[in-house]
């Protein structure tokens, strides 16, 4: 666990590098894309602004809403105490549909369309979302259930809530690694003729599918669960099956 | 819009750099700064302007990301082992 780097004298969060680092990947590529699709790097940008101040509202809305109570958010700003604000992280399924909200808005803004821009970043959002999962293994975040095999990861009492001898699974690695496998499979997929949205429904049923799974590995407490289903893993049963619908949809409509 | 760009990407920075605590409002500042830069850009008499803001928010963006968000467990964390 090294939650701390140190640049040029001072510190910073390594989950924070990490994500700074993903964000410049992300959009290194996808300017890189754009170019050999003819799309303006400005073009670029401001749909990745507009994605990327969405993703980051909705990620941390959805935290709170998961996090903290109605009552407490009020009192807190009854009291003009924003430090709810301040601390806490994000829910990655809210930053990725905020995300995809945002980044529709910043392509009508940029007057190109969507489908264009989807070749430009969806196969780059799974690097992206790797490089911040190695952060959360800095940061000693999203932690897995204990286990102390091969790979065991060991994280102090007070942030694992067990005995420092006790070992976690590698969830965050693992994720980390499926989440290149998924770059690697929309990498080749965005070379061959598709549908519309074909990219988009295929990242978004990939990752919902080992999120649903490996969400049975996490050990950190901070998500809510309801009838023995965390947040996420319902929000990935309804993209699955958003994803089914976009994939089944063309056989009945060719049946009548 | 270039040139609300260019002080949104000077503000932002300034923010980032000085004033971790806050250093979400600076990555805030940052992106409107580059949505305005870009769409700067597309004038051509002040593509340069739009440019020198579009550097600067993207430099807030990346520097207030850098100080500001770090993970919710790993405070809450530290705050327990402290």
């Amino acid at each position: 666990m090294h939650p701390y780097l140190h640049f040029f004298g001072r510190t910073v969060g390594a989950y924070g590098a990490c994500m700074a680092l993903a964000f410049l990947v992300v959009g290194g590529l996808a300017i890189r894309k754009g170019r050999a699709l003819h799309i303006l790097p400005e073009d670029i940008l401001l749909t990745a602004s507009c994605a990327v101040g969405c993703g980051l509202a909705c990620g941390k809305l959805l935290y709170m809403a998961v996090t903290y109570s109605a009552s407490e958010l009020l009192s807190w700003i009854r009291a003009g105490d924003l430090d709810f604000l301040n601390n806490g992280g994000l829910v990655f399924y809210g930053g990725l549909f905020g995300g995809i909200a945002g980044a529709i808005f910043g392509a009508k803004l940029a007057g190109r369309q969507t489908g264009e821009l989807e070749r430009a970043f969806i196969p780059y959002i799974p690097l992206g979302h790797a490089i911040g999962r190695i952060g959360c293994v800095m940061a000693g975040c999203c932690y897995g259930i204990p286990y102390n095999g091969i790979g065991a990861l060991y994280y102090p009492s007070a942030v694992s809530g067990v005995s420092p001898v006790q070992g976690r699974f590698p969830v965050q690695l693992l994720e980390a690694i499926l989440d290149v496998g998924i770059f690697v499979c929309l990498w080749r997929m965005e070379k061959t003729r598709r549908r519309r949205f074909a990219l988009l429904f295929a990242y978004l049923g990939m990752y919902g599918a080992i999120r649903f799974a490996t969400e049975f590995l996490r050990g950190d407490s901070l998500r809510g669960i309801y009838a023995g289903l965390s947040t996420s893993q319902w929000v990935s049963l309804c993209v699955m099956i958003a994803c089914a619908v976009f994939v089944l949809a063309p056989c009945f409509r060719s049946k009548r | 819009m270039a040139v609300v760009s260019l002080v949104l990407g000077i503000i932002g920075l300034l923010i980032s750099v000085f004033l971790n605590a806050v250093g979400w409002v600076g990555s805030l500042l940052g992106i409107l700064g580059i949505i305005f830069g870009a769409l700067g850009r597309k004038n051509a008499e002040k593509k340069g302007l739009a440019t020198a803001g579009l550097t600067l928010s993207i430099i807030a963006v990346v520097l207030g990301i850098l100080f500001y968000i770090a993970c919710a467990a790993c405070l809450g964390g530290l705050g327990l082992l402290s």
